[in-house]
């Protein structure tokens, strides 16, 4: 086996929701951190 | 589940027998050989060719300095007694003033909003206490606000932070007409919340939420979203009956944040908790795979920052982006500092520039050196101050946790891919052009 496989963007995920998932996660990932999330603002439209 | 560090590299074990890497400056995640735990020889120079490597496709997210979003402290008074309030033990934080000032608080949302470049937007929090005791003050506040922005490119949106025990016509009229995003502090079945979060007359606390979310779905169209706060420490640690039971109600909510209570220093609550969070990504995993284990705050973090490809260098936005006002318009930088006068930042609209913070709390908690600095941003100042006395002073339990969580969604993120589908593809694709 090699020792590393990289994940890549572009691979298939086993599921097509976790496709759906990984779009709405990157849009929020982008996101500078504005918030708290104590107070869960920490979320996708901040 | 362990893991560990090996050269920059993040390497982790899970009970399954999987390993996986994680390459903490580059957000990469790869699965890898098990000769990785203790490498030797060409697995060795693997990984450090890794570990030296550098993503060109990386990015990094750095902390507004301008206010983002403005919490109102509505209301110091609180129609339940949490076994656990860290807000003074009533909703109070040792304030005698129970109720916003309305003017007040109008100068101090005229002053943000004049304050905020011209196509940002401006979260407006109402917190309490608990603030839909005063449901008045929050529409007034909110007329204002829409009435200042109209004409104006300058967005707005509007949240609060609920014990879920007061929806009648009123509020959710309120929460509909301004489209609010709503948390809602629920931490389980009515046997752990009618004993943990007991309404002060001693009544359930569950019956009036459970009546309350049946009127809530009515509205939740009109909504910007619906989730839940849960607190778990040392008077409660089932984080798996509180999962189970949030899917049994009415509504779906968007994201499930399972904190651990700010002040609780028991190592053993820590780990019972790691543990039941562990499970809880089993069984999210099992329903619904990553976008049932995204809904989960802990996991959702470290993902959406892998997936993106975004480092971030703080926590929180405490005293640059976020600013919290109590009833009496003193300023602070996070609502767990409300009443300690060593965390006064100003006072209704005067920002004590000199007291904001200006460095990354990972350099100002020194985590230049922990492989998960840029999933977690430095750790939680309330935490710090809560624990160790000290907001910059790192509580390492708090560490446990956020790198134990951060490792758990790492390895389900790498379960969730074809990996094998994709070496295939790869191989046939390299064969073709070396023939061709």
């Amino acid at each position: 086996m090699k020792t590393i496989k990289k994940i890549k963007n572009t691979m298939k995920m086993k599921r097509p929701a976790d496709e759906k998932a990984r779009s709405v996660l990157s849009q929020a990932g982008k996101k500078s951190v504005l918030g708290c999330p104590e107070l869960s603002m920490f979320s996708l439209d901040k | 589940m362990q893991w560990r560090t090996f050269n920059n590299l993040c390497v982790i074990q899970d009970d399954k027998g999987s390993f996986v890497g994680f390459h903490p400056t580059n957000l990469e995640v790869a699965q890898i050989s098990p000769a990785s735990w203790n490498p030797t020889g060409s697995v060795l120079q693997e990984l450090n060719e890794w570990a030296s490597s550098q993503s060109n496709t990386v990015s990094d997210a750095y902390t507004s300095n301008e206010v983002r979003i403005l919490s109102l402290n509505v209301a110091q008074i609180c129609n339940l007694k949490c076994d656990y309030c860290a807000a003074g033990g009533d909703g109070t934080y040792g304030s005698k003033v129970k109720q916003i000032d309305l003017s007040k608080a109008q100068k101090q949302i005229q002053f943000f909003i004049e304050n905020i470049s011209s196509d940002k937007k401006l979260d407006i929090h109402f917190l309490g206490g608990e603030p839909l005791l005063y449901p008045k003050v929050i529409r007034s506040l909110c007329e204002y606000t829409i009435l200042l922005t109209a004409g104006t490119e300058k967005k707005i949106s509007f949240s609060t932070t609920t014990n879920g025990t007061l929806f009648n016509p009123e509020t959710l009229k309120l929460l509909k007409d301004f489209h609010f995003a709503v948390t809602i502090s629920i931490d389980g079945d009515s046997g752990v919340q009618d004993v943990v979060r007991p309404a002060k007359n001693g009544k359930s606390s569950s019956q009036m939420i459970e009546t309350g979310l049946e009127k809530l779905v009515e509205i939740a169209p009109f909504l910007s979203r619906i989730q839940i706060n849960s607190v778990f420490g040392s008077h409660n640690t089932d984080v798996v009956s509180t999962y189970r039971y949030l899917q049994t109600l009415p509504i779906e909510f968007s994201e499930l944040n399972f904190n651990f209570a700010n002040q609780d220093k028991n190592p053993e609550t820590t780990e019972f908790y790691i543990q039941s969070m562990i499970h809880v990504a089993e069984i999210a995993m099992e329903k619904g795979g990553l976008a049932e284990l995204s809904r989960i705050s802990q996991f959702r973090r470290p993902l959406s920052r892998i997936i993106a490809e975004t480092r971030i260098h703080s926590y929180c936005g405490s005293t640059r982006s976020l600013i919290q006002s109590d009833t009496k318009g003193d300023l602070y930088g996070c609502n767990w500092f409300m009443g300690d006068s060593t965390e006064k930042i100003g006072h209704l609209t005067q920002l004590e520039e000199s007291l904001r913070e200006t460095q990354t709390l990972i350099e100002r908690n020194n985590c230049q050196s922990c492989w998960a600095r840029h999933l977690c941003g430095g750790g939680c100042q309330a935490v710090n101050k809560a624990t160790e006395g000290h907001k910059f002073k790192k509580d390492l339990l708090f560490c446990k946790r956020t790198k134990d969580l951060a490792a758990t969604a790492i390895v389900h993120y790498a379960k969730s891919f074809e990996l094998n589908e994709y070496d295939e593809m790869n191989e046939t694709a390299k064969l073709n052009k070396e023939n061709n």
